[in-house]
């Protein structure tokens, strides 16, 4: 491999195998690295192993990740699968770890194109086997074919859960029940947004109509205003429990798959410090960049769903945006060039961006998601409650990195990844702070686990001080 | 705002120096610039260790491990220290000479705590220790702590106690007035005060600079590598004697491994970067004592930031120039489990009092210290060891 790449983007999601393609096109030295062993990234995870069967089950959006990945796999891009990067420096150097070997590679930028995660909200009986993200099922059928045991409780918000139902319904699990945590009036409150949702797209409006009407018709106890829920059993959940419209539910089911939403992964932009901003509406971080995705780090990118949650669609757009301006840097050509490059792909984005704030707003998230009773656990690695954090505020600590300090929470293997936006949003209500006034915990590299003994056989690149 | 005594940092040293201060009705105020327990004292590894230490700080270890078994008295917390015992391997007979010489000084100097252990002694409490050891000398009532609930409970024990504590607070400069000092803040006006403590940590030199008052303390950020929680590999802290390295098995089963392995520094930003050469040094050192760590996964590693003197040991002394300004800072990667200690002592010190234990080889004017005659260490000459 080149000592030195242009660029080296981080995953291979439709983020990461648009900015490849377009990005080799244009003449650079592109290295694509990917913790899995084909590309795809989740959207469309597994695909080039699929059957015609499976590709006809996961329909036509799934379908599109083919041509992508192909333009991806002709296009010169180096491509390094099964490596997962622990570290990413300012200056452009990047660890990974690869079948147990640690090494380093320098690149003139490196991308971010690690796409969005669930957003993890804690509550009782979260970590009990059975309990499970919708979209962790998504990745687990694509994947590998795995099936939820049946009959499945789903619970949650966001646009994921109807395609999940419907992909489990066709895979033969019975959705038992199907309850939305969406709050009842929003999609009433987003209603002026509608129009331009439907103008700009109206194919795309009328699936997603098409989706609902078909949730309807396939899950079974289908409710809408649930607000608070719990998952209980001994060694694997047995019932779930819930609060509609002021009356308390309870079933027996084998399995939840909880969603409350798609937030951006942001553990490399928190490694490198990068600026953040708040979104009210969604309720996440994301980290500040321009129209191209370039970040307050001058070397740094992101591109696709981990520099705001906009969809598949987009972050392939995102990703040819990133190439375009990467290129035009490194060979130094004139903004007017670029630009020019750009608008096209530019008004692609805005087009298909037309439904969004539609979607964005009927589908907010509720604004006690995070109102949890003292017992439950938020840091599953430390074992931290919400009555532990809560307590450390009342002693003064008023930001995410003070109580993390006294707590423990997110001092884990996963670094906070499924606590920090618990963490934050327990302590702005508990201080009255406003969430744009708060810094998520940081993390500290590695990113990922690496053992000790590949720490000792690492191999670094002479980077001039390096470290 | 007025106070007889002004500490700038608000880590251990400050926090326990204030508490004994408050104790004897002095008026405290300590100024922190971030939060207590933001740097090295709230993020070390919380070795609490009279074992492999300087003997110039056995009196005073010996003082604080009294103390760190009587701290739900002192603050109303145990600050979750436990007793686990460490031992220093001997790799070779040499080694084992050279400790075995150790131990006759520290035991001539009157202290019991240390004890040889053979090899079979050494197997028995160390399984996976490397095969060639031939033993090592051992000290069972040193001990870990929590920093971070140390920290807590210091910071709240003082509030209680009385003090003023003013977080995000920095300090801008220093006058000398004809009562004193005059401190200009940042987010809290001036404040007067008839005595200044600089126990400012890695930014010590920095206080002293304010002055006019050079002190030879820089900037280091040792870093620490932790594991995932495993199944008891080992009962004690260990080392070896010439290896730059300890290793913690923790409560809960995590591993640290560090011997002051340097991160790059920030004093302007307050920030470490982790140098992964370093780590890997570290990493190398550990897997070459116990080879059971090969495959055990590292979740985490940071570096916090404490201040280094030329010597290693620690500035405790009145300044030599300013009249009323009292040092306790350069506590050279080593001042977490002296810290209650050092409270007490500078507490004295400060009214006049006998300090109760030696306390020239920390003053400024010792050998060793400043190599020429009282000039300015170089501000960012960072060390390696």
């Amino acid at each position: 491999m080149p000592n030195l790449w242009d660029a080296v983007v981080i995953g291979t999601g439709p983020a990461g195998l648009a900015f490849s393609a377009t990005a080799a096109g244009l003449g650079l030295q592109v290295l694509a690295i990917d913790e899995q062993p084909s590309p795809g990234g989740q959207i469309y995870r597994n695909i080039e192993q699929q059957t015609g069967q499976g590709l006809d089950l996961l329909g036509a959006d799934y379908r599109h990740g083919l041509g992508l990945i192909k333009k991806f796999r002709d296009s010169g891009a180096a491509y390094l699968p099964g490596a997962t990067v622990w570290k990413i420096e300012a200056d452009g150097r990047l660890a990974y770890s690869s079948k147990g070997r640690l090494g380093e590679i320098r690149a003139k930028r490196i991308i971010i194109a690690t796409g969005a995660m669930e957003r993890p909200v804690p509550f009782p009986g979260w970590t009990l086997p059975g309990v499970i993200g919708v979209g962790a099922v998504d990745t687990l059928y694509k994947g590998a074919g795995i099936i939820p045991e049946g009959p499945v409780t789903m619970l949650g918000n966001g646009p994921l859960m109807l395609s999940v139902a419907i992909h489990l319904a066709a895979l033969g699990v019975r959705v038992a029940h199907f309850l939305e945590t969406t709050p009842r009036f929003s999609s009433l409150g987003a209603l002026h947004l509608l129009p331009r949702a439907v103008v700009s797209q109206p194919l795309y409006m009328l699936k997603g109509m098409g989706m609902l009407a078909k949730t309807a018709v396939i899950a079974r106890g289908v409710k809408r205003g649930v607000t608070s829920y719990a998952a209980a059993g001994s060694d694997q959940v047995e019932t779930v429990r819930f609060t509609c419209r002021g009356r308390e539910h309870a079933h027996d089911t084998r399995s939840v798959l909880v969603h409350e939403g798609i937030i951006p992964r942001s553990e490399f932009a928190r490694q490198l410090h990068l600026d953040h901003c708040w979104d009210p509406v969604q309720r996440y971080w994301y980290p500040r960049t321009d129209p191209f995705g370039r970040t307050s780090c001058d070397a740094v990118y992101v591109a696709g769903d981990g520099g705001f949650v906009h969809g598949a669609v987009a972050a392939e757009k995102k990703g040819a945006l990133a190439a375009i301006d990467v290129a035009s840097d490194l060979k130094g050509h004139s903004r007017e060039v670029r630009d020019e490059a750009a608008a096209p792909v530019l008004r692609a984005l805005k087009h298909i961006l037309g439904p969004r704030p539609f979607v964005d707003a009927a589908y907010k998230p509720r604004t006690d998601l995070y109102a949890m009773d003292d017992n439950t656990l938020v840091c599953r690695c430390e074992e931290i409650t919400a009555q532990q954090i809560r307590s450390a505020v009342i002693q003064g600590m008023k930001t995410p990195e003070m109580v993390k300090s006294v707590t423990r929470c997110g001092m884990g293997p996963c670094q906070s990844r499924m606590c920090s936006p618990a963490l934050a949003e327990l302590i702005a209500a508990e201080t009255g702070q406003m969430m744009d006034e708060m810094t998520p915990v940081s993390i500290r590299p590695p990113v990922r686990n690496i053992c000790v003994g590949e720490l000792t056989r690492m191999e670094f690149t002479d980077a001039p001080g390096g470290n | 705002m007025h106070a007889d005594i002004i500490a700038v940092g608000g880590g251990l040293i400050g926090l326990s120096t204030a508490l004994h201060l408050a104790l004897d009705g002095k008026r405290v105020i300590v100024l922190e610039k971030d939060f207590p327990g933001k740097h090295a004292s709230g993020v070390n590894a919380g070795g609490v260790r009279s074992l492999k230490r300087d003997l110039r700080e056995v009196p005073m270890i010996q003082g604080a491990l009294e103390m760190w078994n009587q701290m739900p008295d002192i603050v109303g917390s145990d600050c979750g220290f436990f007793k686990i015992g460490f031992i220093v391997a001997a790799e070779d007979e040499a080694d084992m000479q050279a400790l075995e010489k150790r131990a006759e000084t520290t035991r001539s100097l009157g202290y019991r705590h240390e004890t040889m252990i053979d090899r079979k002694q050494l197997r028995e409490l160390i399984p996976p220790i490397a095969r060639h050891c031939v033993g090592g000398i051992m000290s069972d009532h040193d001990g870990n702590a929590s920093p971070a609930e140390t920290c807590r409970a210091f910071h709240a024990t003082c509030l209680d106690r009385g003090v003023t504590v003013i977080n995000g607070c920095e300090v801008l400069d220093i006058d000398t007035t004809s009562r004193g000092f005059k401190v200009r803040t940042s987010t809290a006006g001036e404040i007067e005060a008839e005595q200044i403590l600089n126990c400012a940590g890695a930014w010590a030199a920095r206080v002293g600079e304010m002055l006019d008052d050079p002190l030879p303390v820089f900037p280091v950020g040792p870093s620490v590598m932790v594991t995932a929680p495993m199944p008891r590999l080992f009962g004690r802290h260990i080392t070896a004697n010439q290896r730059k390295l300890w290793l913690n098995q923790v409560r809960n089963g995590s591993m640290f491994l560090m011997g002051g392995y340097l991160a790059d520094t920030d004093l302007d930003t307050g920030t470490t970067h982790l140098r992964f050469r370093e780590l890997q040094k570290c990493a190398r050192t550990a897997l070459g004592l116990v080879d059971a760590l090969e495959n055990i996964p590292i979740v985490r590693a940071w570096a916090g930031l404490d201040g280094n003197t030329p010597d290693d040991i620690p500035i405790i002394s009145g300044s030599k120039n300013v009249p009323g300004l009292m040092h306790a800072c350069g506590f050279s990667k080593h001042g977490f489990g002296l810290s209650p200690m050092v409270g007490k002592v500078v507490a004295a010190m400060m009214q006049g009092k006998p300090p109760g234990i030696p306390m020239r080889d920390f003053d400024l004017d010792r050998k060793g210290l400043m190599p020429e005659s009282r000039s300015p260490a170089s501000p960012a000459g960072i060390k390696q060891q």
